[in-house]
């Protein structure tokens, strides 16, 4: 028979977690869903005003710019993270190449150094005239790339830093699904006459199928957060606001305007849309089983 | 003897409640240190470092009093965001900074509120009591004084000086100290330009500006006395003085007739982009002199400096770039003392010599200005004395007022930048040009409004809740 005591025990093994996910987790995020249905008055109290913040942002157009900007950074980022990481598997994925871990570790340890650190390197080596990738644009074509400076250059850099930080890491869940999908049926392909893009296109694809999928909406979702990357390449939001994102404009209401309300109100629509693109992949994904 | 939910459970409460009971009975470590939070290096040397082999300014100040002082250096944006956040939990007593540096573009987000509940101390009855205010420049409160009370110590003045390499320009056979205006300016560069293209270096600009931030033209508007946003709340966007500054801006770092552009980012860069003549000149406060003198001493004897070029004839002759205050936080323990090492550690003559070893900073007191250091002739200047006149446009900066709004004005502007460069850069007429800026200033002043707006309400409501 089980004791009163020993029924206590498993609740008692999860009180250390249940404690500081209350106080760490669930208390900021009902603290800030209750700023975002009340404004600020002068004296550091609040009053209840649950449109007020919502009705200002659905008018705000720099919402909405950084709202497209992360969207657009998504799209353009995705679109190149994933073929380059499915590139870079296939070719690791090969019998015929040599010292596959040294590679490996190589393309991967981009991501272990985060998004700080290339944002740092990125900003040396983008400047203007001293940076390295100035210097060999200088040298091949006697011309200067304002990287930094040129509002229509700002995204290519952006998403340049960031295949630097995401190719490897998407290399690795491809490398793994490629690994697992079946042998035989690649030599049944063969035997039957399929060609390599057929073999491709009839085995591999459908077997990297759900780790596709899986990428692409962590990498969505995580486009979507994106912040410290171009805070930090442009020190800021980069020329005309470029570098924006939603979090990057969060930040600016919450900390540098200093109205928090605001910025839990963009950061609640910022999880709505999340849920949303999530919800709809997911059933997309369903639809296709 | 058992415990019913098991041997592991008993440990984890043992070990749980051991810890717990250690660090309540443990001693508590009183910290009777004066803690003074600094983000800059310099600041932090000048406060903590010894002075030609003598005390630090805080070894001083405890010898004199027999209190310990602290100088903590944060990161520059750590330091405002933990600043901000111990103010939003209500923070009180020894968990605040008894002094603390904050930059001048940041001042905004802490003065939010009505003047009474600003969280820092105001100032005013010790300036008033101790004789200080008028032995700072006046416009140099502007920043940090609401509703007539002043919440902050300037640090420093900043005033803008026009640094050029004199050799380049005098081959070039312009003569750059003879130039008044910035029309003269820019016809004199486009010339230098010509020169310099003719004589195989086409990379060779005139002038450092920023084409599509807006940073550079926001010093240039100050000059002309226009704040992007007022200390009342008004913004000025669409002010035809923005109009007329965007316009000869943009063609200035555009178009066929450019003569100016950006300086290589990161560290002192710039410094190398004057030296190798890539920049000939640039808008220079007091804090890029001694940067430039250290890491480019070949530039010594090839560089002059002098007052900025005007727009109008009553434009000031120079504008200001950053900046420090230091404030006492309205919470924290004794204010009072607070203010005693502020005189002490910002305004007394042992603190203006340490600040003149350090950073070379023109100080806001008017009576450092008379030492000696800052009158002699500076080698590096071809033996014009550079310092003295920083001092002389020190009492002539323009007033700058910032708000939390300043930024969004800023960046909105920088929009406006961006699509008259582009203009600019398919060749359209000056007429079509400004009244495309204006156009363009039109929805960037609303935004502004519109935000300045949703935290305006606040107060209306404040009052007929008070009501």
């Amino acid at each position: 028979m089980i004791t009163p005591g020993r029924k206590l025990a498993p609740y008692i093994f999860v009180s250390p977690f249940i404690v500081m996910f209350a106080v760490f987790m669930a208390w900021p995020l009902a603290r800030s869903l209750w700023l975002a249905f009340h404004r600020p008055l002068p004296d550091g109290g609040y009053r209840f005003a649950p449109l007020d913040n919502l009705n200002f942002l659905i008018h705000d157009p720099l919402f909405w710019f950084a709202l497209l900007n992360t969207f657009f950074f998504g799209l353009f980022y995705l679109a190149l993270q994933v073929p380059l990481s499915l590139g870079l598997a296939l070719l690791l994925n090969r019998k015929d190449v040599k010292a596959k871990s040294f590679f490996r570790f190589a393309f991967f340890s981009t991501h272990l150094v985060g998004s700080v650190f290339v944002a740092v390197i990125a900003n040396i080596m983008l400047g203007n005239r001293a940076g390295f990738a100035n210097q060999i644009a200088h040298f091949v074509t006697n011309e200067q790339i304002a990287f930094l400076s040129k509002p229509n250059l700002v995204m290519p850099a952006i998403v340049l830093c960031a295949l630097w930080l995401g190719v490897g890491y998407g290399m690795i869940y491809m490398l793994a699904a490629l690994q697992s999908v079946d042998e035989q049926l690649h030599d049944a392909a063969a035997v039957d006459g399929a060609s390599p893009t057929q073999r491709f296109r009839h085995v591999t694809l459908p077997g990297i199928w759900p780790v596709l999928r899986f990428l692409t909406l962590i990498g969505f979702v995580g486009a979507l957060q994106l912040f410290e990357l171009p805070y930090i390449l442009y020190q800021g939001n980069g020329p005309g606001l470029r570098a924006i994102t939603i979090v990057g404009y969060l930040y600016a209401w919450g900390f540098e305007i200093n109205i928090l309300s605001y910025a839990a109100t963009i950061g609640w629509v910022l999880a709505i849309i999340i849920a949303i693109v999530s919800a709809i992949y997911l059933r997309l994904s369903r639809s296709d089983r | 003897m058992t415990f019913p939910p098991g041997k592991p459970i008993l440990l984890l409460a043992l070990v749980g409640l051991s810890s717990g009971l250690f660090i309540i009975a443990r001693p508590k470590k009183t910290d009777d240190s004066l803690h003074i939070w600094v983000f800059a290096q310099s600041h932090a040397d000048s406060l903590r470092a010894p002075i030609d082999g003598k005390p630090s300014l805080a070894d001083q100040y405890e010898t004199m009093t027999g209190q310990k002082v602290s100088v903590d250096l944060v990161s520059f944006r750590a330091l405002h965001i933990r600043l901000l956040s111990l103010f939003h939990s209500g923070a009180k007593g020894e968990k605040l900074p008894d002094l603390v540096a904050v930059e001048i573009g940041s001042v905004g987000q802490f003065l939010r509120q009505p003047p009474e509940l600003i969280p820092f101390q105001p100032i005013n009855a010790w300036l008033e009591r101790d004789g200080g205010r008028e032995r700072f420049v006046e416009a140099r409160f502007a920043a940090w004084t609401r509703g007539g009370q002043i919440f902050g110590i300037p640090h420093d003045v900043h005033p803008v000086t026009l640094t050029y390499r004199k050799d380049l320009f005098d081959e070039a056979g312009i003569d750059v100290e003879a130039i008044q205006t910035w029309d003269e300016f820019a016809d004199a560069s486009r010339r230098y330009r010509k020169y310099w293209r003719e004589h195989g270096k086409p990379q060779r600009l005139a002038l450092e500006l920023a084409p599509a931030s807006s940073g550079d033209l926001v010093t240039l508007l100050l000059q002309r006395g226009v704040n992007l946003v007022d200390a009342d709340l008004n913004a000025h966007l669409t002010d035809e003085v923005v109009v007329d500054t965007v316009a000869r801006y943009a063609r200035w770092v555009a178009g066929s007739e450019k003569f100016a552009g950006p300086a290589s980012p990161g560290g002192e860069n710039w410094c190398k982009d004057l030296e190798r003549g890539d920049i000939a000149a640039m808008m220079t406060p007091d804090w890029r002199i001694d940067p430039l003198r250290k890491a480019s001493p070949a530039l010594a004897g090839k560089v002059a400096t002098r007052p900025l070029p005007k727009f109008d004839p009553t434009d000031a002759p120079t504008s200001t770039i950053g900046g420090t205050m230091f404030a006492i936080p309205r919470n924290s323990r004794d204010p009072e003392n607070a203010w005693k090492l502020a005189e002490f550690m910002l305004m007394s003559p042992q603190a203006l010599a340490a600040r003149e070893q350090f950073n070379g900073i023109i100080p806001p007191l008017r009576e450092a200005w008379r030492d000696p250091t800052w009158h002699q002739p500076d080698p590096f200047f071809g033996g014009a004395k550079a310092n003295e006149l920083l001092i002389e446009l020190a009492d002539q900066i323009p007033r700058r007022t910032v708000t939390s709004y300043s930024v969004l004005a800023s960046e909105r502007l920088s929009f406006v930048l961006i699509d008259a460069v582009k203009r600019v850069e398919a060749g359209v007429d000056e007429k079509t040009l400004r009244d495309q800026i204006r156009i363009q200033l039109q929805p960037a002043q609303a935004d502004v409004e519109r935000a300045i707006e949703f935290s305006r309400l606040d107060k209306v409501d404040s009052t007929k809740a008070a009501q």
